[in-house]
């Protein structure tokens, strides 16, 4: 009964497996199984239907006229599993193939790069990206056409020699030509063909490109990178790899191919200090995608270093990473010259504004401090005269006296050098040969010096002139030799030289302070300690000193330094800690002298005279010590407080008035004013003018025209009666009137 | 004793597994593995055909139509799968 059942079950499968068939073969025999595999299977499910159905009919004791046939069935079974499994598989195979075949012919025909296939010199089989490409259709080039015939005719050779060398067999290789279109016009294509065998015989198969769209983006950049001036490289970072786009080894001066074309080789043309730094930042950007942004040295051929800006953009991979660098290099060595010139020159214009500014405070306070010497000094001199009569030269009040009128003198010439430094003081410039006033001083400077200090003066610069106020051209030197002197007091050597300099525009251009021109460059040297950095900085600051306290003012280096100014020069100093310093006083050249400058003596009787003079001064304590200093000496004098009481006292004074002492800066009408309201009533009158100091009122930027008679404050008495008789004597045509404003 | 068409049909069972056993291309037919468990199935089947004629006629003849039965079955998946795939294939 179980076998009964089981064949009947077998027997129901067969047949479910026999209509399934049969339902394929109506939808779409041949597209399904191919038809005669349908048909070897449909026979196969009739054997085993056929089978099971004799077994159901035995089991079921239905005796079977099947059972004679059942034996052959059986036996067919295997032969016919046989001829539908190798059926089957020749059936698929073919499909298979045809597929395939259908792939690649759907795969070339959709390529933007053309395939062809040459044989006997002619194609045989273009895909469609390829006729596009020639301009002709497929049917136009194959078997027609000849490879000859699609490229310019000078390169039909190569082509003819290609063809054969592929058809030997060597391999194949890349090249690029230039073809033809069917209309004549030329396109750059990249081709490469491999030998193999079509339809028995030898042929070469092949891809081809235009790639004239590249050869055009290639020139272009080519162009770009040529033009510009940066200096674009391509870094690939997964190879170390550089490639520049422009002439990297003429750039730095080696011959071509010099520069090694790895990231390795390009770090150690970098500078030691920029290295590591440059190795890290290497590092790091095989990583970050942060653009590339540095400045580095690199050597150049001759050994100088280059100055170069970096700039790059990565590349970035599938993950995000970056792949390749592309960037830029900048030589950036002019533009990092002119910054450091560019700042070199700015602390040079702050140290002159701040020595400006300390110049103006300090001629300032100097200026107010002269008109109480002045009466300091005057009276001190007064009451010593009139107590010598009276008192003995040992009386203490006399003693006391002398020390405040020497403390007063010793205070003078301390805001006399403030004044000389703030520039506010007067100078009489004339033409000078600092060869002969080096010379002239050679005596005294020896004396300045200890024993254990060679001097040496070499004068170089005969027959060259500058325009100085003589007696401060003497300060500079002995204030510098003094220093010299200071700075070796073990002994040493010191010298002082003249030379003949041209300072040309590029040097103008680095120093400040400098003007064009022929100069007469005064030396100082001395084989001393020298100066330190921050010392050297500062030497001309006023009150900065490095000598103990009480043995210096601090104002001798700034008063050299305010004088070489006025004289239209610069001062240098170049020293280094142990090694000495050398001090460059550059003043312009003029020519030849015109006058010869003239000392005055000091130890002649006072001048005294009976002319009328009219002083005219807003200080009361320098006006009374004036007035009765010149009437001590007997002359008849007019005070006046201001200009407008000069003018009505000069109005109402019938006798000659001969000489106006006025001050310069007064509250109403100022000297000159003044002195030009006389002398227009009375041509006659001389002028002496007398000033803490002066501005342009009277002098021209600080400087005292020639001809117009100065008298500085404070002044002696020497001096004041000196000056008054000298103008008196002088003939009246030689009084040049004052500027005009 | 053994039935000589039962042996024949045995050896030439035999011989169409063994020639297509170790074939690469037998890979090419689809669901080639359900055909061949049918045919092996089916062979195991004439296996017994002939063992009965030997020992344990019931129990071999048994195991014999269990044979047939599930060949036949898996015959008729096999079947149900290629016709269904390409269907799917071609829609």
């Amino acid at each position: 009964m179980i076998i009964l059942l089981l064949d009947i079950v077998a027997l129901l499968a067969t047949l479910a497996a026999g209509i399934l068939l049969v339902r394929a073969w109506r939808y779409s025999r041949h597209e399904i199984l191919g038809r005669d595999v349908w048909i070897l299977l449909v026979g196969l499910t009739g054997l085993i239907i056929f089978r099971n159905t004799s077994n159901m009919l035995e089991w079921s004791g239905i005796t079977g006229s099947l059972d004679f046939q059942e034996d052959y069935v059986e036996l067919m079974l295997p032969v016919a599993f046989f001829l539908v499994l190798w059926t089957f598989r020749q059936h698929e195979s073919r499909r298979e193939l045809r597929e395939s075949e259908e792939k690649y012919r759907s795969t070339v025909n959709s390529m933007l790069v053309g395939i062809f296939i040459i044989q006997d010199l002619k194609f045989k089989y273009v895909n469609p990206a390829m006729a596009r490409m020639l301009g002709y259709t497929r049917e136009e080039i194959e078997d027609k056409l000849s490879p000859m015939d699609a490229v310019i005719p000078a390169q039909r050779e190569l082509i003819r020699r290609n063809a054969i060398r592929r058809a030997s067999g060597e391999p194949g290789y890349l090249y690029e030509i230039k073809c033809l279109r069917k209309d004549g016009s030329v396109f750059d294509a990249v081709v490469h063909g491999e030998g193999f065998t079509y339809q028995g015989r030898p042929a070469s198969v092949g891809s081809f490109l235009d790639i004239t769209d590249r050869k055009r983006a290639e020139e272009r950049f080519r162009l770009i990178a040529q033009v510009s001036s940066d200096l674009i490289y391509e870094w690939d970072s997964t190879n170390d790899t550089l490639e520049w786009f422009g002439d990297i080894d003429g750039l730095l001066g080696y011959q071509p191919g010099e520069v090694v074309r790895t990231i390795e080789g390009w770090v150690k043309l970098i500078h030691p200090d920029d290295q590591a730094r440059i190795a890290n930042e290497v590092e790091r950007h095989r990583t970050t995608t942060e653009p590339i942004q540095c400045e580095y040295h690199v050597k150049a051929r001759d050994g100088s270093w280059r100055y170069w800006s970096d700039v790059g953009v990565p590349v970035l991979d599938e993950d995000g990473k970056p792949a390749r660098w592309i960037g830029g290099c900048l030589d950036i060595t002019d533009r990092k010259l002119a910054e450091q010139e560019r700042e070199s020159l700015e602390n040079q214009l702050r140290q002159a504004q701040k020595m400006e500014a300390i110049g103006q405070l300090a001629g300032g306070v100097a200026h107010d401090f002269n008109n109480i010497l002045t009466a300091i000094l005057g009276n001190a001199e007064l009451s010593l005269d009139a107590l010598r009569r009276k008192l003995s030269a040992d009386d203490p009040a006399l003693q006391g006296l002398g020390q405040i009128q020497q403390s007063a003198e010793r205070a003078a010439a301390l805001t006399r050098q403030l004044l000389v430094f703030s520039r506010r003081d007067i100078t009489q410039p004339e033409e000078l040969d600092l060869d002969q006033t080096l010379s002239e001083m050679e005596k005294m400077l020896q004396r300045l010096i200890t024993e254990d200090i060679a001097l040496e003066i070499v004068c170089g610069a005969r027959h060259q002139y500058v325009r100085a106020d003589a007696g401060q051209i003497e300060q500079i030197i002995m204030n510098l030799v003094v220093n010299a002197r200071d700075a070796m007091p073990d002994g040493g050597q010191l010298t002082l030289e003249t030379a003949t300099v041209m300072l040309d525009e590029v040097y103008v251009a680095t120093h400040a302070e400098a003007r064009q021109g022929i100069h007469v460059v005064l030396a100082v040297s001395d084989t001393g300690c020298g100066m330190e950095c921050q010392v050297r900085e500062r030497a001309f600051e006023p009150f900065f000193t490095t000598k103990p306290a009480g043995q210096g003012t601090g104002l001798g280096l700034a008063t050299v330094y305010a004088i070489v100014k006025r004289a239209g020069g610069h001062v240098l100093v170049y020293s280094e800690p142990g090694q000495g310093t050398t001090f460059k006083v550059y003043l312009p050249v003029i020519e030849a002298p015109t006058e010869v400058r003239h000392e005055a003596g000091g130890s002649d009787p006072l001048p005294s005279g009976d002319e009328t003079i009219l002083v005219c001064e807003d200080d009361e304590t320098v006006r009374h010590l004036t007035v009765h200093l010149l009437e001590d000496a007997g002359y008849t004098v007019l005070g006046a407080d201001s200009a407008t009481d000069a003018l009505k006292q000069a109005a109402v004074y019938q006798d000659p008035v001969h000489l106006l002492i006025s001050d310069v800066i007064m509250p109403d009408i100022n000297g000159r004013k003044l002195a030009d309201s006389l002398t227009a009533q009375r041509p006659k009158l001389k002028t002496i003018f007398i000033s803490g100091y002066t501005s342009n009122v009277i002098a021209h930027h600080g400087v005292l025209d020639e001809g117009v008679e100065f008298l500085e404050k404070p002044f002696s008495r020497r001096v004041l009666l000196q000056r008054v008789r000298e103008a008196l004597d002088k003939p009246s045509q030689e009084i040049v009137p004052a500027p005009d404003a | 004793m053994f039935q000589q068409n039962e042996v024949v049909t045995l050896i030439l069972g035999i011989g169409v597994l063994v020639f297509f056993i170790g074939r690469s291309d037998l890979s090419h037919i689809p669901a080639w593995k359900t055909f061949l468990a049918s045919y092996a199935l089916l062979l195991l089947g004439w296996h017994f055909t002939v063992l009965e004629d030997v020992c344990l006629p019931e129990i071999t003849n048994l195991l014999e139509h269990i044979c047939y039965a599930t060949s036949s079955i898996v015959f008729a998946i096999w079947c149900w799968r290629v016709v269904r795939g390409r269907r799917e294939a071609r829609e």
